[in-house]
């Protein structure tokens, strides 16, 4: 970016986990008024987002970003790095008013915005963050959670193969079930069992093999509603979860509120 | 050459004729992947010959991606009926000379030029005339050009001028090289550029549509027919030696295919499913179709219904 005085913006809004109904309204106040100024704002996300704002704000064009999960070569950290270097650039080097919509709250597991945070505040840049509903929400609404130790959040990838090790004490919620490779792709349920296998390994070194799991998943387009299935720590990799589940670990020494699984 | 290509009549006479001549020889020859791909333009000049005249008047009166797509692919299929070429990056005919000529004997020539890679050294090599200094200006937006391996020391500059609209797409006139770092500015200048990819796809005619169509998208199921107790045919009935993917394996096996004289897609069905939708003549019911294929009512019955879902027949 030149020295010269900064001409564009970067905001990033979280649209919530799942349904519009999920935005803010602070997102949809953001989405109305870049719908009503097309020549002088961009818009990127990913097809779920752009669902989304079709319902939010018909009108606003959303460019895809759908690219970064496919370009061979090219692996999740660097295209996150990329995307954040380039939305800042086209913020502040090009003035342009740029909206970068992501789904659920921008604060919760987005490489690209952590790292354009990051840019903006190196750079002494202003950027706007909408803040959304996480997915965390959405999940707890199948357990209970008291809050009474803590809570645990990790990606299943993190215990299964960064040798993060859980606190038996307190519950945890591990993200991005279905995620089996080191990039992060979570294309093909398929490849869940492997993962699932080396969660399974990893915890029964700390829990018993008849610890109480919840697998925690969405039942997808158009209602998505929160699904629950409890299995035992033994059996966890006897079946394939979908893509982005989530894993609810009960501690292991507690009543058993935060063992039960909630209805729906 | 536009109007005599991109015709109904050109795509299901001509065009499909040398396409199944081809094949054959392709066939007798055992050059299995080039029988695959001359299967699947041969079935194509069904749809693509329903939807080449409606498309090309689309075009001309306000350019849109999926009417350049099948533009694109009926192009395909001459092209590859003819044995002609095509425009380099592009899938428009490079007729040769001789066809060019032909075209024009005897009239007076007068070659007016529509900017760059319109053909003119073409066309003015084949009939030996020289192209008018000036130019139909279409109006089309910019187009920088740059050797792959300068794309990611370009990216920002270009990125912007195609934001800014200054610029309409970028030509790469030497491969991308394979590296994280070119692949991803190559993807930005398709995220910024609302021409880049149908540029790429279809060179200066895609500066004219944003966006960009495959043909394969535009295909439609054909809707299913009306149940009754006589049935006609509304699909033809052909036995072909296979599906594009099994040519290619070298796999030959008799297999039927519903094809429509519409933009639907081409079916590959049981060779029973053939003689059963060839035995439809508006009269016989399906007993009296069964008597006529030698098969079992039952199975016949199973097979006529299944033939009004997929849209090949319906109740007289």
């Amino acid at each position: 970016m030149s020295d010269g005085a900064v001409s564009g913006s970067l905001t990033i809004v979280g649209l919530g986990p799942a349904r519009a109904e999920h935005a803010t309204l602070e997102a949809r106040q953001v989405l109305e008024q870049a719908a009503a100024r097309p020549a002088r704002v961009r818009a990127y996300g990913l097809a779920h987002v752009r669902e989304l704002v079709a319902e939010l704000a018909p009108g606003l064009h959303v460019r895809p970003l759908d690219y970064l999960y496919g370009l061979p070569g090219v692996d999740r950290p660097t295209a996150y790095q990329d995307l954040a270097r380039m939305l800042v650039r086209r913020a502040f080097d090009d003035g342009v008013d740029v909206l970068y919509l992501v789904a659920g709250s921008p604060l919760f597991i987005n490489d690209a915005v952590l790292l354009a945070r990051r840019l903006c505040a190196a750079r002494g840049l202003p950027l706007r963050l909408v803040h959304g509903m996480s997915f965390v929400e959405i999940v707890l609404g199948r357990v209970y959670w008291t809050g009474h130790r803590g809570l645990q959040l990790y990606s299943a990838w993190n215990v299964a193969r960064d040798g993060v090790l859980l606190s038996p004490e307190a519950p945890a919620l591990l993200c991005q079930l279905g995620e089996f490779s080191s990039g992060g792709d979570a294309l093909d349920v398929a490849g869940s069992r492997g993962l699932l296998a080396e969660l399974r390994d990893r915890l029964a070194t700390r829990y018993p093999p008849d610890h109480p799991l919840v697998v925690l998943s969405s039942s997808g387009h158009p209602d998505y509603h929160a699904l629950a299935r409890a299995v035992s720590l033994g059996a966890l990799a006897d079946e394939e979860v979908p893509v982005y589940s989530n894993l609810w670990v009960p501690p292991l020494h507690a009543d058993a509120t935060e063992r039960e699984v909630a209805p729906a | 050459m536009r109007d005599q290509l991109f015709s109904r009549r050109t795509l299901w006479g001509p065009v499909r004729k040398l396409l199944q001549a081809r094949l054959a020889h392709a066939l007798e020859g055992q050059q299995w992947s080039r029988a695959g791909e001359l299967m699947s333009l041969w079935l194509d000049t069904w749809p693509v010959g329903a939807a080449v005249e409606p498309a090309l008047s689309a075009w001309l009166a306000l350019p849109a991606a999926g009417d350049l797509a099948v533009l694109a692919r009926a192009s395909e299929l001459a092209c590859a009926a003819l044995g002609w070429q095509t425009q380099p990056g592009t899938p428009w005919p490079q007729p040769s000379a001789a066809w060019i000529r032909e075209q024009v004997e005897g009239r007076p020539v007068h070659l007016r030029t529509r900017g760059p890679d319109d053909g003119r050294q073409l066309v003015s090599a084949a009939l030996g005339v020289e192209a008018a200094p000036e130019e139909v200006d279409l109006h089309l937006p910019a187009v920088a050009e740059l050797p792959g391996e300068a794309l990611v020391a370009r990216r920002a500059e270009l990125a912007a001028a195609l934001v800014r609209g200054e610029l309409g797409a970028v030509r790469l006139t030497t491969p991308l090289p394979p590296t994280p770092a070119a692949r991803l500015a190559l993807a930005e200048l398709r995220l910024e550029g609302d021409h880049q990819r149908a540029f790429e796809a279809w060179g200066r005619a895609g500066l004219r549509v944003e966006g960009v169509a495959t043909w394969s998208e535009l295909l439609q199921a054909a809707p299913a027919g009306e149940d009754g107790p006589v049935l006609q045919a509304t699909a033809d009935a052909l036995l072909a030696p296979g599906t594009p993917g099994s040519l290619r394996r070298g796999e030959l096996a008799d297999t039927g295919w519903l094809l429509w004289e519409a933009p639907f897609s081409p079916i590959p069905v049981h060779p029973v499913a053939v003689a059963c939708l060839r035995a439809l003549d508006g009269e016989r019911d399906a007993a009296a179709v069964a008597a006529e294929v030698g098969g079992p009512p039952d199975q016949v019955r199973a097979v006529l219904a299944e033939l009004v879902q997929l849209g090949a027949a319906t109740a007289t």
